[in-house]
């Protein structure tokens, strides 16, 4: 992704980032603060990069009119937030908006109010970082992932909302960190999840499209229990999502969006957790070969098994010490 | 089953908890995790009864909570809540069989007196049965209720057990004790919920872990499938290391040292003041 950025009366570049679009754990943050003193504008510059992300944070006030350009060339997911406030304003911090945003590329220009006082926050997150933050089957973000797997840009509330004052934690508390190393990274990440994770609270409760009303009908909880029960009697050989659907009289695609809201796993990744648990109690109380065991367990090849178990658990099943021998 | 569906608290205008859905089934032990002021106490409060949500329901045993009679209700479900007010000289023995008061009408029947008898073993407080509470050690005033609380359940393997940081003043031993009995009970069909701030403790006896952040369910799973750096940092604020014990495939969490730098405190200008003065 490029980033730029500039006050259009001063024609200068304020910042010109070129971020990679990948997202790499380990890569460190690189932080930067200035100030920045030009008629008709004063600010006060956060910015926090790493491979994937940038995050900008500004305060800023003009005594002329002026006008910021920025510039986004690349896919990218934006989490953007503007405070404004007026000398006389009774509100203490004032008004604001933000949204999250989908944007293939992108060039705008803001209008920056003499005597207005601005704070104005943007994350902008590339798709790759993104979806390692938000796993892609969440429920909390079904609607936006369709839309960016279309390409299309797309706001992820209709209407721009207020930020709550959770939010304004959240962001205080990425920008004021005193944290360093691995630890600001670490840090960062979680905060920068925990607004999304607000953000989209907010809007799905305006929209309130959070799940069909029905998910709580008991008629449709006894077939949830039904398709989680098949799944657990049926593990070395279960039925797959759409039999399962079928089984207990539901669509494939309500049954799989409804089992994740209620049991807060998707099919998929509760089928692994009781073969995985399961293997647990084969393995090291009833001491079974992970031969056995990879068959027990439904995986058929003892290689699947090894690279599913590897994966839930961290360690590879002839790692484990099961006291046998 | 205790199922909880999009329960939310609010307190003169303070959202306590919001939106929380979650169940526990016969069988499980389910772990309670989060930071001080998450909800993990009021949820409990919630499921108990003592407290009414704002909106959503509570069903055990596939009933809405506040539908059950009180005494029913003190035969489905027990708390050993983290507080108790007890001010009278009661014995151990006294305290214990308050458990049975659901079970009996004007006095204990043997059967009482003898669950009585077996918790408190369990709970390691034979010894002490006829000495007054109040001259007990925090840790063993602990166990003194959790005997109270296990006797009023003790006959319903249907059950639901709410233990609200149980293990918070006992010994090593009877940390691991208590879990264990916990986890036992389980096995025979309680439905077990206790609040931890231990993780080592929940990875080691929890079937399933929730993450309360902020008065919202953060996460939900197993040990292995919750328990990793990002998430414990996302809900504690602390550094962390995990490692898998190749012997239980249990993750074990080892913390890392957290440093605050002396230079962000204000002592030595608060001596000048007050020097001045």
């Amino acid at each position: 992704m490029l980033i730029k950025s500039k006050i259009i009366e001063l024609d200068e570049w304020l910042f010109i980032e070129e971020i990679p679009d990948q997202y790499l754990p380990d890569k460190p943050l690189v932080e930067k603060r200035e100030e920045i003193v030009r008629s008709p504008i004063v600010m006060n510059n956060f910015q926090l990069s790493t491979s994937g992300l940038f995050i900008l944070y500004t305060n800023m006030q003009a005594d002329q009119p002026a006008h910021i350009y920025t510039e986004i060339e690349g896919e990218a997911i934006t989490s953007q937030f503007i405070f404004f406030k007026t000398p006389n304003s009774k509100l203490p911090y004032g008004m604001s908006r933000h949204n999250i945003r989908y944007i293939p590329t992108i060039k705008n220009s803001h209008e920056v109010k003499a005597g207005i006082e601005y704070t104005y926050f943007i994350a902008v997150i590339s798709k790759e970082y993104y979806l390692n933050l938000i796993k892609k089957d969440s429920m909390l973000h079904r609607h936006f992932v369709e839309q960016i797997e279309k390409g299309h840009y797309t706001s992820f509330a209709e209407e721009d909302q207020m930020a709550t004052y959770e939010m304004q934690q959240t962001i205080r508390e990425l920008v004021d960190s005193k944290k360093t190393g691995e630890i600001r990274r670490l840090h960062t990440e979680s905060r920068i999840v925990e607004l999304l994770m607000y953000q989209f609270e907010q809007y799905n409760e305006k929209n309130d499209n959070k799940g069909s009303s029905s998910l709580y009908d008991e008629d449709n909880v006894k077939k949830l229990e039904l398709a989680r029960q098949i799944l657990e009697q049926r593990m070395a050989n279960p039925p797959n999502q759409k039999e399962l659907a079928q089984e207990v009289f539901m669509s494939e695609s309500k049954l799989r969006k409804d089992f994740k809201e209620y049991f807060s796993v998707t099919v998929h990744d509760y089928l692994t957790r009781i073969r995985m648990e399961t293997a647990r109690v084969l393995l090291l109380e009833e001491k079974i070969s992970v031969y056995e065991v990879a068959i027990r367990t439904g995986y058929g090849h003892q290689n699947n098994f090894s690279s599913a178990f590897k994966k839930y658990y961290g360690i590879s099943p002839g790692e484990v010490k099961t006291g046998k021998g | 089953m205790l199922r909880i569906e999009q329960l939310s608290y609010e307190i003169k205008g303070h959202r306590v908890l919001k939106d929380i859905s979650l169940q526990v089934r016969k069988g499980e032990v389910v772990a309670l995790l989060g930071a001080n002021g998450a909800g993990k106490s009021t949820l409990m409060r919630l499921i108990s009864g003592e407290l009414n949500p704002t909106s959503g329901s509570i069903m055990l045993l596939d009933k809405r909570i506040d539908k059950y009679d009180s005494k029913t209700l003190a035969r489905s479900r027990a708390m050993l809540s983290q507080q108790h007010a007890i001010n009278m000289a009661y014995t151990v023995k006294e305290l214990v069989i308050m458990g049975r008061y659901p079970h009996f009408q004007s006095s204990p029947s043997t059967r009482d007196w003898k669950i009585v008898e077996e918790t408190m073993a369990i709970c390691g407080i034979t010894d002490f049965a006829d000495r007054v509470y109040l001259s007990l050690s925090g840790g063993e005033q602990q166990r003194v209720q959790l005997a109270r609380v296990l006797s009023q359940l003790w006959d319903n393997p249907d059950a639901l057990l709410l233990l609200d940081e149980p293990i918070s003043a006992l010994d090593l031993h009877y940390q691991q004790k208590v879990l264990s009995i916990a986890k036992s009970l389980s096995r025979l069909g309680f439905m077990v919920l206790v609040i931890l701030h231990d993780i080592n403790m929940a990875s080691l006896y929890a079937d399933r872990i929730i993450m309360l952040k902020n008065g919202r369910k953060w996460l939900d799973g197993t040990p292995n499938e919750v328990l990793n750096s990002k998430n414990i940092y996302t809900i504690f604020s602390v550094e962390s290391l995990i490692n898998i014990d190749n012997h239980s495939l249990k993750p074990h969490i080892l913390f890392k040292e957290m440093r605050v730098d002396p230079q962000f405190f204000n002592i030595q200008t608060i001596k000048a003041y007050v020097d001045k003065k």
